[in-house]
């Protein structure tokens, strides 16, 4: 199998299966459009994803090669958050910084399973929350002004009074 | 790693990947967070075209914020109120939503546990392309003409719950039969539709395509189900009385959430079965008379058929039944209920049952019951002479169909002792249909290998003959066959005393072959399609109605907490071993109930 060097914003350089590589639609239309020459000792830079998180996508990619496409989303459907499988659970017990890193590599990269997994368990560690208590599990800091605050009490007013 | 980010460094168009996960109760919260989220949110119109608010906290800020999102490419909209008889829902809500440009487009809809003031208001307010439709627990207050003339209003509407509606009566039967698209009608816990006999009748003429009537803990009974068992279409009925067996399930579900099993927040401190005992849960042993075995007797003239009717797929109806989980019990009855479950491919278990010298005369009866329901399956496919299925998955008897006398017949053979070509009949049906009475054929002779098997086996025919006839009579409804019917026959069974005659009895119990035959006999019986059943908790359901549905192949019956004994259910599953019976000591799984 042929490999294709990876360097990541950081400076290391990831030796990788090409087909694995191709789990990014990002470098697989790279590959194909360019034209790059396989044999050639060419190193793909990848100045959006420092060299931790490029391990954990390679990681992930590696695991999920053989997965079938994801089937194509129905936006009729309710969307599940609880069909993570349990190596995507294990894989994703991380901090916080790390699981927003990886969404935005996924999304960078175009890995469609990557972002879809790390989404979800974003969206569940959002669901059945107060807002109180999701600002404080992200950090949010609640920025209405006092005006608008008042707005949204009045609207709940008319709410009251019918 | 020196910047790690937060949920808001991340790019707009990724945060709206992330939302599309979330509900709409939940993008209402996450709204309520911070001025940057609130506008995403509040602006992404393709957030909102499938609004799922029925999530607490509910309040009616959330609900009138949801209406508010709603767009022309809002497709679905659902709320509940946490409790009955709430009005989160304004009700000019009601008024415009036939006329409002941005509903006109919705085609599921659920309204629970609301109540709609409005006056002389009617279902023909609601958007006629609605394909769901839930108002579980929503009170109508003027609700007497809610679904008059309501017929042709719904071309499209596939699900209609009214569950825990107590307006609803027998009345509104009449429209609803004559949607015309109709799959599942959920009447789950109306109080107050009664068995009114005309009602009912007239609209077990609609229904055309209903797959799904739920009627459990409703007073519906004998009437509803003479009245809708000819519904073409219908796959399943549900059943269950609202006494005791509410009581208990309830119980064991409170039991279950103490021991921590489904994870939920309203555990009860203590459960005391005295406690679910009382009027408030239903106890009302009156409507126990609603169903018993008579409601079941006009299955008798039906036999199973159209296998080709899917059961429908809903977005707001829960099935109450899922996959079975406990596997407890009788566990051969539920490795066969497994192994059967698909159409019979699957030999490696069948050779190996055939190696094991403990086979009981049940398991045979039940081989041969199931090969009869191959042949059955492949009627058309099966070119007379022929024999079916070469290599039958019991090695000693084989299915074989035999033109000679230019007429159907049906032999269960074994092969001779030199191989397998020659069949030797152990029940030959050889007989001509219109003469004699399907169900009294004999066998011609019982093989002495085989019945040297059997008695081998069994550790002499003395012994196990008291177990196989505990096991006769009753339920299964089959008396013993008359030695004097068979006159084509020449010479008589030879009965050497070591043989005892539930050699006999057992074959034929076995044999639903002999209704293949009857088939193209009978024309006034019709096929009805059958497949779930739930009689849950009606005591006066005995034995007698296992005989009477004997003809349906059902996938599920429940009949836990009814009179049924475990000894009819076995002998019922000898007949049915794909069935999965829900009984006391069987299957034991609960049903969802929604309380």
């Amino acid at each position: 199998m042929p490999n294709i060097k990876l360097r990541s914003s950081d400076g290391e350089t990831f030796e990788v299966d090409v087909e694995i590589a191709k789990c990014s639609v990002t470098i697989k239309t790279m590959l194909e459009d360019l034209g790059m020459d396989e044999e050639e000792e060419e190193v793909v830079p990848l100045p959006n994803v420092n060299s931790a998180i490029l391990k954990k996508v390679i990681q992930w990619s590696t695991y999920h090669k053989d997965d079938p496409p994801p089937p194509e989303d129905d936006e009729n459907k309710e969307k599940r958050t609880d069909d993570i499988s349990s190596w995507d659970a294990d894989f994703l017990k991380v901090d916080q910084g790390t699981l927003f890193e990886l969404i935005l590599a996924a999304n960078y990269l175009d890995i469609k399973g990557l972002l879809d997994v790390t989404c979800k368990t974003v969206a569940n560690m959002i669901k059945g929350k107060a807002p109180e208590e999701i600002r404080k599990t992200f950090n949010i800091k609640n920025d209405f002004t006092a005006s608008e605050e008042e707005q949204v009490r009045k609207e709940n007013e008319w709410c009251e009074e019918k | 790693m020196s910047f790690a980010p937060s949920l808001l460094d991340l790019p707009n168009c990724v945060i709206l990947q992330l939302l599309q996960y979330l509900d709409a109760t939940t993008l209402y919260l996450l709204g309520r967070t911070c001025v940057r989220l609130d506008e995403i949110i509040r602006n992404s119109r393709f957030l909102w075209k499938r609004i799922d608010a029925r999530r607490s906290p509910n309040d009616r800020a959330k609900v009138v914020y949801c209406l508010e999102r709603c767009n022309r490419e809002t497709h679905t909209f659902l709320v509940r109120g946490d409790n009955q008889g709430e009005t989160l829902v304004p009700d000019l809500f009601y008024s415009g939503l036939n006329m409002v440009p941005k509903m006109k487009n919705i085609v599921v809809l659920a309204l629970e546990n609301q109540t709609i003031h409005e006056r002389q208001y009617s279902i023909l307010e609601f958007p006629p392309r609605l394909e769901e439709l839930s108002l579980r627990g929503t009170v109508v207050a003027k609700s007497l003409e809610f679904f008059k003339a309501s017929g042709d209003h719904f071309q499209k509407l596939r699900v209609l719950i009214l569950d825990e509606c107590a307006w609803v009566t027998s009345i509104a039967l009449m429209s609803i039969s004559k949607y015309p698209a109709l799959e599942i009608l959920s009447l789950y816990k109306c109080k107050n539709i009664d068995n009114s006999i005309p009602y009912l009748s007239l609209s077990g003429h609609g229904f055309k395509q209903l797959r799904i009537f739920d009627a459990r803990l409703s007073p519906l009974g004998n009437t509803l189900i003479r009245s809708i068992y000819k519904s073409p279409c219908l796959l399943a009925i549900y059943l269950q009385n609202d006494d005791i067996s509410y009581a208990l399930d309830h119980y064991k579900r409170e039991l279950a959430i103490k021991k921590g099993a489904p994870t939920r927040t309203d555990a009860p401190k203590t459960v005391d079965l005295a406690d679910y005992l009382t009027e408030e849960n239903g106890l009302n042993y009156e409507q126990s008379a609603t169903l018993d075995d008579r409601g079941l007797l006009d299955y008798l003239t039906t036999i199973s058929g159209q296998t080709s009717i899917q059961f429908p797929v809903s977005l707001l109806y829960l099935d109450p039944y899922n996959d079975c989980t406990c596997q407890q019990d009788d566990k051969k009855t539920q490795k066969k209920v497994t192994s059967d479950s698909d159409s019979g491919d699957d030999d490696d278990d069948d050779d190996q049952d055939s190696d094991d010298p403990d086979l009981s005369i049940r398991e045979i009866s039940a081989k041969i019951a199931r090969l009869a329901r191959l042949i059955r399956r492949n009627r058309n496919n099966v070119s007379y002479g022929q024999r079916v299925n070469h290599d039958p998955p019991w090695p000693f008897i084989g299915p074989y169909i035999d033109d000679v006398l230019r007429q159907r017949c049906l032999v269960l053979g074994y092969p001779n002792s030199e191989g397998r070509e020659d069949l030797q009949p152990i029940i030959d049906i050889r007989l001509n249909p219109r003469q004699v009475n399907v169900r009294q054929f004999r066998v011609q002779e019982v093989p002495r290998e085989i019945r040297k098997r059997f008695t081998e086996t069994s550790e002499g025919p003395q012994q196990k003959k008291p177990k196989a006839d505990e096991a006769l009579p009753g339920p299964s409804g089959l008396q013993p066959i008359p030695e004097e019917v068979n006159e084509s026959d020449n010479e008589r069974a030879p009965s050497p005393p070591q043989e005892p005659p539930y050699y006999r009895r057992v074959f034929f119990r076995g044999c639903p072959v002999i209704q293949i035959e009857n088939l193209d006999e009978v024309k006034k019986d019709f096929s009805v399609p059958l497949k779930r059943l739930s009689l849950r908790g009606y005591k006066k359901i005995t034995n007698t109605a296992l005989h009477y549905i004997k003809d349906l192949e059902l996938e599920l019956l429940d009949v836990t907490y009814t009179s049924i004994t475990k000894d009819a259910i076995e002998n019922y599953l000898v007949e049915h071993p794909s069935c999965r019976v829900l009984h006391e000591q069987f299957c034991t799984c609960p049903p969802n109930l929604h309380f």
